[in-house]
């Protein structure tokens, strides 16, 4: 116990961990090359360890550990941090300066590990005059069973893209059959099957029967998303109903929902981009798109939403726009995209991107900290210094009092300044 | 106060061993931590370490590390499987906009098709049409299983080196220069029409494919007619290929018959004629539906207590594989076992329509069928009622009454 308290407490490790932070960032930096954003920020930054899994041998695949992970760096950097903060803390005035900045870098360090675990992203993207209840994970995918509930409402079974793995035989009290995967490609496009050319189908059942998928490599830069497939066989009672291609092509090429019965009962199926209900929803009146004058520039993009929460029976119209993000409900709507519908190009498109961030403020208190302490710090060694050199201020005096008055007042304006942008004001 | 230098600061750290247990410091604990600091004892008040609100965390730091992974494992759990409840979608969600990939057709709705009519080669079974193919056939034999299909598509007229390199391409093969493509085409006659033929062969997912292709360009349309297997059937079936070719007739979806007996050789029958030309009596209470892909008549019977049946009519200018092919095709479509010659036997019986007409009768649990296969002249009518067992015992008089009457 001791020796851990002294490694944690111990400078060096500090120093090690700092070093190995720039690495990781170098290594993860070069590596969007070849992984694309999304993926090297899993592979390096949202893992414990950097694990090399190309290596085979003998048949093995090995799985070797080559360089701590962005988690694991920054939690030992966290408790590290923390063990010294307390082992070294004593209350002082001439140390606040010392003690605010670790706080805060702690604060922020706590902050990161808070936002990466409970920050979540989603667009929600609508015509003009649509509703949503919703918004749509901008990569991650989910396998959805809708059964009629009565009363006007729908029960959802949804299971994440990342438990169809090749197969896997997935069961769920409320879902009377098993999902067997029978197939699971991470991005794939659609064409109508061509006899002349094409085997027989591995769909049995659905508007999969129909077409044929042709798997494609993983998209891996940020403009664009995978569209996955997966041909499931449900199984009831040992017996097969079939086998099903779902994808969200389907929906997006207006195929009819899938519907599968069994034992009198009728779900329907689909893989869809990740949702998320909201307790309200938003419909879009109104969009803006304005260029600069003979140019592509984009001048001004805007929304006009109209909020309606049935809950709070509140109904407001609000616009989004650039700097200006709708706060409701925990959420923030940022304007994310604009364009116009293929089908009718008079009307305009709108994606809103939507985060849940409940630790949004933690890195800007931190950075308030830091920075507090930093002057704090500063000042104290500065008029030490000065005081040294041109011999000490008398206490009391006028121009102590007013130094004083316009240091406060200055420090006291900024701040104001930075929370009021802060908060959009 | 004495001013503190971090190097102290570790000094006082050090000195107080009793940061890691639970005892108090004791008195020359104290004394000592006091003595090493050179601090009068008044100023080593703040040195109790252990009595310090901070000082108490650390006596676990474990604590703060199972704090952390507990956050983490809440957190990163994201595998499961989630069930809630939403209020019912009222409009079909909006197509997202399409990503950069590109774009695929849309599955398009059914537009009424064109019907074929031809002569069934011995060994070759009806496989039935398909949302692309009119007509699909699989050609068994000991060598193993080969595949015929019929498809319509856009009119490639003029663009033969397109449909060549179309099919060389699915087979791993160099696309063609125009200049070479003379050697590659041979003239074929395919229903009265001039045609062209091509072979190629090569690897498709690792298997060596042989692909015999026929094609004729009609009014706003090519037709593709293709033959694909291993290499010994094909060798064999070829010459059949080219013959069948020549019995195909097609009836272009809304012409009129008169289209057909155009196409059609003076020896070979319309496929089909219009409803209205039939003379039988349909019985009382059947009620007339749009026939379906080959089908000259569709009828529903009266439905009795909820069973239901119907009724189809076809008619082909040939026996279409023979009876035996077509019981076992009409078995499959009721999930029963096929059966050879001597169990076609015991199931058909002879019925006073024509020389050679039989009746079969077939039943799997709630569903039943019965069957009439009745050649009249050139032509081979296939009669089938098919529905719930209840509905099609009670039709079946009336059903082999319709049968017996001339069409």
């Amino acid at each position: 116990m001791k020796l851990l308290w002294k490694f944690f407490t111990s400078l060096r490790l500090t120093v090690a961990l700092l070093a190995l932070s720039v690495l990781l960032i170098f290594f993860g930096t070069l590596s969007q090359v070849d992984e694309g954003l999304w993926k090297a920020q899993k592979i390096w930054f949202e893992s414990w360890i950097v694990i090399w899994q190309h290596l085979q041998l003998f048949g093995w695949k090995f799985t070797i550990p080559i360089f701590p992970g962005g988690y694991l760096i920054g939690t030992v950097l966290f408790l590290g941090l923390t063990a010294a903060f307390i082992k070294r803390f004593t209350w002082r005035w001439d140390k606040l300066g010392v003690n605010l900045t670790h706080g805060g870098v702690i604060l922020l360090l706590l902050g990161q590990l808070l936002t990466q675990e409970l920050a979540l992203e989603s667009y929600i993207e609508f015509k003009e005059g649509e509703t949503k209840g919703y918004a749509e994970h901008h990569r991650d995918n989910e396998l959805a069973f809708i059964r009629d509930a009565g009363d006007g409402r729908e029960e959802v079974v949804v299971i994440p893209e990342s438990m169809l793995k090749t197969g896997a035989e997935i069961r769920h009290e409320k879902l009377p059959f098993t999902v067997r995967v029978k197939e699971h490609g991470l991005n794939c496009q659609i064409r109508r099957r061509g006899p002349l050319v094409d085997g027989p189908a591995t769909a049995t059942q659905g508007a999969g029967t129909q077409v044929t998928v042709e798997p494609r490599a993983e998209a891996k830069d940020m403009d664009s998303r995978n569209l996955p497939y997966a041909y499931i066989e449900l199984l009831a009672g040992g017996n097969s109903l079939g086998t099903w291609l779902v994808t969200p092509w389907l929906p997006m090429l207006g195929s009819a929902a899938q519907v599968i019965e069994v034992g009198g009962q009728k779900l329907r199926t689909e893989l869809r981009f990740e949702r998320y209900y909201q307790p309200f929803e938003m419909t879009l009146l109104k969009t803006s798109h304005e260029q600069y004058r003979g140019t592509d520039i984009p001048k001004n993009f805007r929304s006009r939403v109209r909020v309606v929460d049935g809950k709070t029976r509140e109904a407001r119209e609000v616009d989004i726009y650039m700097n200006h993000p709708l706060r409701y409900a925990g959420l923030t709507f940022y304007q994310a995209r604009m364009g116009k519908d293929p089908d009718d190009p008079q009307r305009g498109t709108s994606a809103l991107q939507v985060v849940r961030n409940p630790s949004w403020l933690a890195p800007y208190v931190g950075c308030y900290v830091v920075g507090i302490g930093m002057y704090l710090q500063f000042r104290l060694h500065l008029v030490k210094f000065l005081g040294k050199r041109l011999g000490g201020v008398r206490q009391g005096g006028l121009g102590a009092i007013s130094a004083r008055v316009l240091e406060v007042g200055v420090l006291g304006y900024l701040v104001f300044k930075f929370t009021l942008n802060l908060f959009g004001y | 106060m004495t001013e503190r230098t971090p190097s102290m600061r570790r000094v006082a750290a050090k000195g107080t061993r009793v940061e890691c247990s639970t005892r108090r410091p004791k008195e020359t604990d104290r004394n000592r931590i006091v003595s090493t600091l050179e601090m009068p004892i008044g100023e080593g008040a703040d040195v109790q370490l252990p009595l310090h609100p901070f000082r108490m965390i650390h006596r676990t730091p474990l604590t703060i590390l199972a704090a952390a992974a507990a956050l983490c494992a809440g957190g990163c759990d994201r595998e499961e499987i989630r069930v809630y409840s939403v209020a019912k979608e009222t409009a079909p969600a909006p197509a997202p906009a399409a990503p950069a990939a590109s774009s695929a057709p849309a599955p398009a709705a059914d537009a009424p098709r064109p019907q074929l009519a031809y002569t069934l080669p011995a060994g070759w079974q009806d496989a039935g049409s398909t949302a692309m193919s009119l007509a699909n056939f699989r050609i068994k034999t000991d060598a193993g299983e080969a595949s015929v299909n019929i498809t319509p598509l856009a009119s490639m007229a003029g663009q033969e080196v397109l449909v060549v390199n179309m099919w060389r391409e699915q087979v791993g093969q160099k696309p063609l220069a125009e200049s070479e493509l003379a050697g590659t085409l041979t003239p074929v006659e395919i229903g009265g029409e001039k045609g062209q033929l091509f072979e190629i062969s090569g690897l498709r997912e690792g298997q060596t494919v042989r692909i015999i292709t026929a094609f004729a360009h009609r009014a706003g349309a090519s037709w593709f007619y293709k033959l694909q297997g291993p290499d010994a059937i094909l060798t064999a079936q070829k010459p059949v290929f080219v013959e069948f070719l020549k019995t195909v007739r097609i009836k272009e979806a809304g012409a009129p018959a008169a289209e057909v007996a155009k196409v059609a050789a003076p020896a070979a029958p319309a496929a089909a004629e219009p409803e209205s030309e039939f003379k039988w009596k349909v019985p009382a209470g059947w009620q007339t539906l749009p026939a379906g892909q080959m089908q000259v008549a569709k009828f529903a019977v009266p439905a009795r207590d909820g069973a239901k049946a119907e009724v189809f009519v076809s008619v082909f200018p040939s026996d279409t594989g023979g009876a035996l092919a077509n019981v076992n095709r009409w078995r499959k479509q009721l999930g029963l076992e096929a059966v050879d010659e001597a169990g076609l036997k015991a199931l058909a019986t002879p019925l006073d329509a024509a020389p050679g007409a039989l009746l079969v009768d077939l039943k799997n649990d709630a569903r039943a069928m019965l069957g009439a296969i009745v050649p009249r002249g050139e032509r081979w009518w296939f009669y089938k009622l098919m529905g719930d067992a209840a509905a099609v015992t009670a039709e079946r008089e009336a059903f082999v009454r319709f049968v017996q009457s001339a069409p």
